[in-house]
């Protein structure tokens, strides 16, 4: 089970800090017993195997009620903190969740929604703890433990669900690989409600070290500082991030970081340049980049390195990993390109619901969508998914979501939707709109249109009024001639 | 307190946050809000700038964490022009 990592830890190291967030720490003795006492109370109240819902920001909070929900024997469905109201109660209808575990800000958001009158709420902020807790709980390692949502960037948000044993493995491989142990101390400011922060977590915990936990990334030099303030050994950041250092925090980042001994990068292709200048920054220290998805976490890992004629490789699938490249039914040769097929026991079982999205899963491979080929060693090479993608500080929205949701908006006949840089997020969502005679639709009612309607990331932050959207002879958007 | 300059940030951060315009509290820090995240915080910015017609450096950026903190960084930069 995955509370085993903290049962296991709680055990060799009771008295050490698991996590530092803020000016507040907790030892793995008091996480398990608070985590242990959270599922006790959640076995009293609900059936075993129900679903339960997590909806909370990084925090102590998320941590210790990510391993009680799970401790329980109930799977853990894990909601961003950032959703939007109309995604919320798409992901609370899907997974029917028997609780929503959340605090006193986010109980807003579900009366608003109207979840509040339909689902048992636990305010874990006002949770009291019996300190004599243990898991009582044991579940079958094929049994499911987390549900996360894909970002839905080419269709709608599908369910994934994620045993015990894939997450199990993806963490003792990630472990393997990077040598974490119990010296470790890991910076931790991304979203804990996505896979590669989990992830994270997860693999910290494990290895018995310690999470300096950040609620998020505004607040860049705090977390650099934390790196020094702490020694710590480890950073994870997306491309956006480690941009942002490179351009205005460069200077205190190499004071900082002398206890590092590896970042770790993921969720959009990290630019040949910024590597290169952060392997100036690391001098002897590691840099990794890796690919995975939700559904295959960490499948693929790469050390770039200065003399390095792979830079734009995501490296080679890890141990039990099999990665093939498929086009047209056939498995493609070196360098041929086609689509990136993955199989290993980290692969999903199934989409929770959703017996379409599981036709990705043939045979046990995983058919990813995601396009690229491998050469004569066995590196793999991603040439991309769609060109539209936008990157919005390592989120990966596609535009054909953001039209339809304009698309449903009467006063507009037609929309085009495409990236424009940002120099916080590296790319943010533009508007392209054509309104209906005599309608009299205003770029604020299209962003408060969209507000309630989208991830705060995915909300146009320009939205430009034109005749018609430049179109090919197939009806398709030319996005380059918005 | 600038009334004019405090209208217009409480109207920024009614765009911005519309779930709590109701409740609306210029001491409220970031963990009172349900969405201030990464990219709320980029947005709030960037409304801030467009509508007094300023620009925050990275450490003005950084240190804006409640209605009142962008307050006071919008009324320092205006005092300091």
């Amino acid at each position: 089970m995955i509370t085993d990592f903290l049962l296991k830890s709680s055990q060799e190291f009771p008295n050490k800090d698991v996590l530092i967030f803020e000016d507040k720490q907790i030892t793995y003795q008091d996480l398990f017993y608070n985590s242990s006492s959270l599922a006790n109370s959640l076995i009293k109240k609900t059936k075993s195997n129900s679903v339960v819902s997590l909806l909370l920001p990084n925090s102590i909070d998320f941590v210790i009620s990510y391993f009680g929900i799970i401790g329980s024997g109930n799977i853990c469905h894990i909601i961003p903190p950032s959703i939007s109201d109309s995604n919320l109660i798409n992901q609370v209808s899907v997974t029917e969740p028997s609780t929503i575990l959340s605090n006193s800000v986010f109980k807003q958001k579900l009366i608003r929604t109207g979840l509040f009158e339909k689902h048992n709420f636990l305010d874990i902020s006002s949770f009291k703890y019996d300190k004599t807790s243990e898991f009582s709980e044991k579940k079958e390692s094929d049994s499911f433990g987390i549900i996360l949502f894909s970002a839905g960037t080419t269709s709608s948000p599908k369910a994934i669900t994620l045993s015990h044993n894939n997450i199990e493995n993806t963490t003792n491989r990630i472990i393997n690989y990077l040598s974490i142990t119990n010296e470790d101390k890991d910076v931790i400011s991304l979203p804990l409600s996505h896979s590669f922060g989990l992830g994270c977590l997860n693999c910290i915990i494990k290895a018995g070290g310690t999470a300096i936990l950040h609620r998020n990334t505004i607040n860049l030099p705090k977390i650099i500082s934390s790196i020094k303030d702490f020694s710590a050994t480890s950073f994870a950041g997306t491309p956006t991030t480690f941009q942002q250092i490179v351009e205005n925090h460069k200077n205190h980042f190499e004071e900082c970081i002398e206890s590092i001994r590896y970042l770790l990068t993921n969720s959009a292709p990290m630019p040949k340049e910024l590597i290169y200048q952060l392997l100036d920054i690391l001098k002897e220290k590691k840099l990794y980049t890796y690919y995975g998805l939700t559904e295959a976490s960490r499948s693929t890992f790469h050390l770039y390195k200065k003399s390095d004629t792979k830079i734009n490789s995501v490296g080679k699938p890890l141990p039990e990993v099999k990665i093939k490249i498929v086009s047209e039914g056939k498995q493609c040769i070196p360098f041929q390109k086609g689509e990136v097929w993955i199989q290993g026991p980290h692969v999903t079982l199934g989409y929770w619901k959703n017996k379409s999205a599981d036709q990705k899963l043939q045979n046990h491979w995983l058919l990813t969508g995601d396009i690229g080929y491998l050469d004569d060693e066995g590196y793999l090479f991603l040439v991309g998914r769609s060109d539209d993608m936008i990157n919005i500080g390592g989120d990966k929205v596609f535009p054909q979501e953001i039209e339809e949701i304009l698309g449903s908006i009467d006063e507009i006949e037609d929309v085009g939707v495409k990236g424009i840089p940002d120099k916080l997020l590296g790319q943010v969502v533009k508007a392209f709109i054509v309104l209906r005679k005599d309608a009299q639709l205003q770029e604020k009612d299209v962003i408060q249109f969209c507000s309630k309607k989208l991830e705060n990331f995915k909300v146009p932050r320009q939205v430009v009024f034109l005749d018609d959207i430049p179109k090919n002879e197939q009806g398709k958007i030319l996005r380059n001639k918005l | 307190m600038n009334s004019e300059i405090a209208v217009k940030t409480k109207q920024v951060f009614e765009k911005v946050f519309p779930e709590s315009t109701n409740n609306f509290d210029w001491d409220r820090d970031q963990s009172g809000y349900e969405n201030w995240d990464s990219f709320k915080h980029a947005n709030l910015i960037s409304e801030l700038e467009n509508k007094f017609d300023i620009h925050f450096e990275i450490d003005e950026i950084i240190s804006i964490s409640s209605a009142k903190s962008a307050l006071n960084t919008i009324m320092k930069k205006k005092n300091d022009n």
